[in-house]
């Protein structure tokens, strides 16, 4: 039995060790389909792999670390993450390096070749698995040729892949990859052609882009469209697209975006007779397989070259077919550029504006029915801000994504969040804000020397008075945590007073020298390469700016509710309509217009204590997000009264750490999050400052009180509870 | 699953380990004449063993067992749980990790004699039979010696899978110094073994 496999016209095919690609690769070169030059390197390779280096092991255990339930997808991506650096980082056995290398070395001789995922449970007719594993493009020489195959191995646990497999009910322990290397086929024109249109099922459908496919099946550059009448083959219509892109080998390795000549953006790929080769090619594959088929292949010259054939999953035929969201979670340098136009050129700015907007209307000389009026406009502008922020904002995140994937697998770190590090810039809104809150704390100090020690410092001092009214100004989202409590100004000093009270060095707080950082990554590049590393970088940046700053400008448009509903509810509590606040916004929209409301005795809904549960906890496991090793005080915070109590050296648990309660951070000596991921505000901002942070645990804020001893290991993620 | 005997090529030959090793408080259903002890070979399933088989025993029964009962004393009495462990090849010592803020690296830092057992019970009548048990007592101290990186490197070598534990500054490497074996055969058989001192 051998493990490195020429697929041949005599192969013997065993689906079950060289995957489903190269099973279908086999069937096509024995009838005599023109394809690449093929080899498999079988299952068996990657089940020796991950054993005698204990990487199965270490799998296990991170994907055992949660209950997949419990984790969001954000989650799922850091562990896919995770475990896609212990792939990158994890040496050859020597003996199985020695093999590969003249293995590749005799196939290939150096040549450029494509790198494909080949999975047992792939290409069936129930689990396509189609656009879930990783292809690797245009690599030479065993060293990139064995990184890629990493690579492909590890996206056996990408968070899409985890996902399908988890929708599917598929084994994880059974999972296991094979890898197809083929000769890379640098084509004029490619595309796929999908046996059954999804649509019309009387219908195949052809789509094809000059240059490379991956464009195409990445969806960043739009295809031509054909569609073919199964029964006579006649062309039924074709869609030409606005032509402008195509994806094209880079000189040295990889893959590289070029503009169009004049000739090409006017002209569509395919000829009529080309398609009509397509089709006919197509039809017989589908005849070799007994199902339709879903093909993808390439022209170099005159000549049709298969690159690969899978059959079309039932499931693909039916509406409602999520395979497109899968493919969504992977998004394209390209993609990325446009939706970044669209954020900062027009989404970000109007959302300002609104909330400007809002903040010049007077409230208080509006009647009943105009401030009704006024709160459900409110409730509908943030909304569709709400709605916004999921379909552009979030998606965009992926930047930071690819971003982290792009800087590992060119330094090959042993933390795989070792780059979030380069993220982090001065223009962040909450990096300014707690900047002001250190500066507001020394000039407190000063101010306290100045008057007599025995003294309280008041608010009604004109320095204070002068910060708290110059921080009201500046970040008025904080009004938004601030609302609903009476004595701002005194809380306010408090918080100022703790800041007074932290060690000399937390107080720098963030420290922006990622000049450095940034020279040590880039250096890693040359020519186009580098053109592109700056650019993924300058846009992940961006991306995760706006993940701290679209919450912020979020926050200022709930902010303007709260104002109105404050507002409505300061009257009817004056007249007596109501004793106190906390109303939905109906309920004060229907009292507004006078109208009778069965008010609901609490509107706050929190989980029945479970006492019997929360006196036995003694330890709880979530990510370690933060790395560092401290105890502390807890304080639980459920409100934003919660947050002014907070005293420098406690352990905060949260549910979430939002940017808008991101200044308490640095008076933390540590942080638990019920809410899981390594690029969420609360985990992003405790790396900063370098203090131990542990996210994603479960039951955080049910299972520990405020004054429990909390030992927080952000290394391994475990949160150790002593009640006294 | 009783220890094989076969693969014993890594443990060195049984002059050499029973310089280290002497057996002591033999309990055994036969008597065993005194001219025996610690030099006589005895049948396979005998009910006593000579030195070099026992130890080659051991060293079987403890690469192939993962995780061990670690007990230990704290203020308010004993106190064990399951850990992962690896024997050194001569015997004298075990190597585990533990969390440091855990209640066993508590007790650990206030006393530092431990008892370990180590078993391949099946969780079947037969165990009466075919299980070993052996309880190892020692003194444990977490190590910053040289030889730490030597001992984690032996450690990943053999839980792999922990190597992210293992490695991360929030956890202790405890090194414990064997003092004594205490080795159960057929339910009621039990050998002793102590290091000799050097």
């Amino acid at each position: 039995m051998t493990d490195l496999i020429e697929i041949s016209g005599s192969v013997l095919i065993e689906k079950d060790r060289m995957g489903g690609k190269s099973a279908a690769i086999a069937r096509l070169i024995k009838a005599g389909f023109k394809v690449p030059l093929s080899f498999v390197i079988t299952r068996d390779v990657y089940d020796f792999f991950v054993e005698v280096t204990g990487l199965r092991g270490r799998i296990f255990l991170e994907l055992t670390r949660k209950d997949f339930s419990d984790m969001r997808w954000e989650e799922m991506w850091d562990t896919a993450l995770r475990i896609r650096n212990f792939f990158l980082t994890t040496p050859w056995p020597s003996s199985l390096r020695r093999r590969l290398e003249t293995f590749i070395r005799e196939s290939f001789n150096n040549s450029q070749v494509t790198v494909r995922s080949s999975a047992p449970e792939e290409d069936s007719t129930k689990t396509s698995f189609a656009g879930v594993h990783e292809s690797v493009v245009n690599k030479s020489g065993p060293d990139s040729v064995m990184d890629a195959i990493k690579l492909v191995w590890a996206s056996l646990w990408s968070d899409r892949a985890m996902m399908y497999r988890r929708e599917l009910g598929l084994d994880f322990n059974k999972s296991s990859m094979a890898v197809l290397i083929q000769e890379f086929i640098d084509g004029e024109k490619s595309g796929i052609f999908f046996g059954v249109s999804p649509d019309n099922q009387s219908h195949s459908v052809i789509e094809a882009v000059y240059g490379l496919n991956q464009g195409l099946v990445d969806g960043s550059v739009q295809p031509d469209r054909w569609m073919v009448n199964r029964e006579t083959g006649a062309v039924e219509s074709h869609v030409a697209p606005k032509r402008s892109i195509k994806i094209a080998p880079a000189k040295d390795q990889g893959v590289t975006t070029l503009e169009l000549s004049e000739s090409e953006i006017i002209s569509p790929p395919l000829s009529l007779a080309e398609v009509e080769t397509v089709f006919q090619s197509g039809q017989e594959a589908e005849k070799l397989f007994g199902f339709p088929q879903d093909v993808e292949w390439t022209f170099r010259g005159d000549e049709l070259i298969i690159l690969q054939s899978r059959p079309i999953t039932s499931s693909a035929l039916n509406p409602g077919d999520e395979r497109s969201w899968y493919r969504s979670l992977k998004k394209s340098l390209a993609s990325l550029r446009e939706l970044r136009k669209k954020v900062e050129n027009d989404l970000i700015p109007e959302m300002i504006k609104v909330a400007e907007n809002l903040a010049d209307i007077d409230l208080n000389g509006m009647s009943d029915l105009d401030l009704a009026e006024e709160i459900t406009r409110r409730t509908e502008i943030l909304k569709k801000w709400t709605d916004i922020y999921w379909a552009e904002f979030i998606p965009f995140a992926h930047a930071v994504r690819l971003f982290g994937q792009f800087y590992n697998d060119a330094l090959k770190p042993e933390d795989p969040f070792e780059f979030v590090s380069l993220l982090v810039t001065e223009d962040i809104l909450s990096v300014q804000r707690n900047r002001f809150l250190q500066n507001a704390s020394n000039e407190i100090s000063r101010l306290r020397t100045n008057e007599s020690p025995i003294n309280r410092l008041s608010w009604k001092n004109p320095g204070v008075r002068e910060l708290i009214d110059d921080y009201a100004r500046k970040f008025e989202e904080f009004s938004s945590v601030g609302m609903e409590l009476g004595n701002i100004e005194e809380k306010l000093l408090d918080l100022f007073s703790e800041f007074s009270r932290i060690p000399g060095e937390l107080k720098t707080g963030i420290k922006v020298s990622n000049r450095d950082k940034e020279d040590v990554f880039l250096s890693y590049f040359s020519g186009p390469a580098l053109e592109q590393a700056s650019e993924l970088l300058e846009l992940a940046r961006f991306s995760y700016r706006l993940r701290d700053d679209d919450n912020i400008y979020l926050g200022r448009l709930e902010s303007r509710l709260k104002a109105a509903l404050k507002s409505g509810e300061t009257r009817l509590i004056s007249r007596g309509v109501v004793p106190q606040g906390l109303l939905s916004p109906v309920e004060v929209v229907e009292l507004l217009r006078g109208k009778r409301v069965n008010l609901e005795p609490s509107k706050v809904e929190r989980p029945a204590p479970l006492e019997s549960y929360r006196s036995s906890v003694r330890q709880l496991l979530g990510q370690p997000a933060s790395s560092g090793f401290s105890s502390g005080v807890a304080r639980v915070i459920n409100s934003s009264e919660d947050l002014f109590s907070f005293k420098a050296g406690e352990v905060l648990i949260c549910d979430a750490v939002d940017p808008n309660i991101t200044f308490i951070v640095p008076l933390c000596a540590g942080i638990v999050e019920r809410r899981g991921g390594m690029l969420i505000h609360g985990a992003i901002i405790a790396r900063e400052y370098g203090i131990p942070c542990v996210t994603g645990v479960t039951d955080a804020a049910l299972a520990i009180q405020t004054g429990d001893q909390v030992t927080v290991d952000g290394f391994l993620g475990i949160v150790t509870l002593k009640r006294n | 699953m009783s220890p094989s005997r076969k693969d014993t090529s890594n443990l060195g030959n049984s002059e050499q380990t029973d310089r280290f090793w002497s057996i002591g408080d033999i309990s055994v259903e036969t008597a065993l004449p005194d001219e025996y002890k610690g030099t006589v070979q005895f049948e396979e399933h005998g009910h006593v063993r000579s030195v070099s088989d026992l130890v080659e025993e051991l060293h079987n029964l403890f690469s192939v067992q993962n995780l061990a009962v670690l007990a230990t004393t704290g203020k308010t009495g004993p106190y064990g749980n399951l850990i992962a462990f690896m024997a050194s090849h001569d015997l004298k010592y075990f190597v585990f990790s533990t969390q440091k803020a855990t209640r066993k690296f508590g007790n650990l830092s206030e006393n530092p004699n431990v008892a370990f057992v180590i078993d391949n019970r099946s969780n079947k009548i037969e165990d009466f039979v075919n299980a070993v048990a052996v309880t190892a007592m020692g003194k444990a101290f977490e190590t910053f010696s040289e030889d730490r990186e030597n001992l984690l490197q032996s450690f990943i070598e053999k839980h792999p899978h922990l190597k992210d534990f293992v490695t991360s500054p929030s956890c202790a490497l405890v090194k414990v110094e064997i003092e004594k074996y205490v080795c159960v055969f057929r339910f009621q058989n039990v050998i002793e073994l102590y290091p000799k001192n050097d």
